[in-house]
């Protein structure tokens, strides 16, 4: 869901997607940067994402962008994780 | 500003590559977007401040370790691959079966020799899973015959038929780790 989220507003390479997720999580997710690939590749498999080639300043980079498959799941993915995170909220409210 | 991809990255790439070999993947495209992520990733530290050095080593290390990486992506390419062959060595062994149970069939030479090449085959594609290929295909001539013939006699020598299809799934493994070691010496 968060390689999706982060694809929602605009394409993006592998780097600007890791840039992207480290800013936007202040610095949390902050993962071996290989391991986005094998996922990048698996939701290009699963037909959410797509991708191609792209070249500037000599240098060539796999460009990913969502599909619409890719935004109906992601917004289907969202609203689950809404759901979960108020529950979790509700409980732990709770406790304290 | 693009800093030249140092030998350290080059060096990198080749170990990934291997590792990748060993898992019986070889993906240009993703080596290629590796090489590019460093390079972006080296010309970042720089831009920093970081010596292209220290960026080297910086990106690397973020990047994380060859072995890891390799087998992460493995992984996923994996669960594809063997869903696909254990549909194809269960529908061969199952077709082998159905030979083999045929009244005018007596050539239990062409049978193993059956086992033995298709196991053998499944086990070059997917050498992870040897032993799930050969008990996939090897399992249905036996139960066949003791299922027609219960007796000791029978289940012992079914022990004996497995034994043809787990014998050409190793081989076959065997040979694609032979054939990766091969490319790695001459790379």
């Amino acid at each position: 869901m968060l390689l999706l989220a982060a694809l929602e507003s605009r394409p993006a390479h592998g780097y600007a997607l890791v840039e992207t997720l480290r800013l936007r999580s202040g610095g949390t997710f902050d993962l071996p940067e290989g391991t986005l690939y094998p996922a990048l590749h698996r939701l290009e498999n699963a037909g959410l994402v797509a991708s191609e080639w792209s070249e500037s300043s000599g240098r060539r980079r796999r460009v990913y962008q969502l599909t619409a498959k890719g935004r109906s799941s992601l917004v289907e993915k969202e609203s689950n994780w809404r759901r979960f995170a108020q529950a979790v909220d509700g409980v732990v409210e709770g406790i304290a | 500003m693009s800093a030249r991809v140092p030998q350290e990255v080059e060096a990198y790439l080749s170990r990934l590559g291997a590792e990748l070999r060993k898992r019986g993947v070889s993906d240009a495209r993703f080596l290629e977007e590796t090489r590019g992520h460093l390079s972006d990733a080296i010309d970042d530290g720089v831009r920093r401040g970081l010596t292209p050095e220290a960026a080297s080593d910086e990106a690397l290390l973020r990047f994380g370790d060859a072995h890891m990486v390799a087998a992460k992506f493995a992984a996923g390419r994996d669960r594809v691959l063997h869903g696909i062959l254990l549909g194809v060595a269960l529908a061969l062994g199952l077709a082998i079966a159905w030979i083999d149970s045929r009244p005018h069939w007596d050539d239990s030479g062409i049978t193993a020799g059956l086992l033995l090449l298709t196991a053998g085959l499944l086990g070059l594609i997917g050498p992870r899973r040897a032993w799930l290929w050969a008990l996939a295909i090897g399992l249905w001539v036996p139960l066949n015959l003791v299922i027609e013939k219960p007796s000791r006699g029978n289940i012992l020598g079914g022990f004996v038929i497995l034994a043809i299809p787990m014998l050409g799934a190793y081989a076959g493994m065997a040979v694609r780790r032979l054939m990766a070691r091969s490319i790695d010496q001459q790379a």
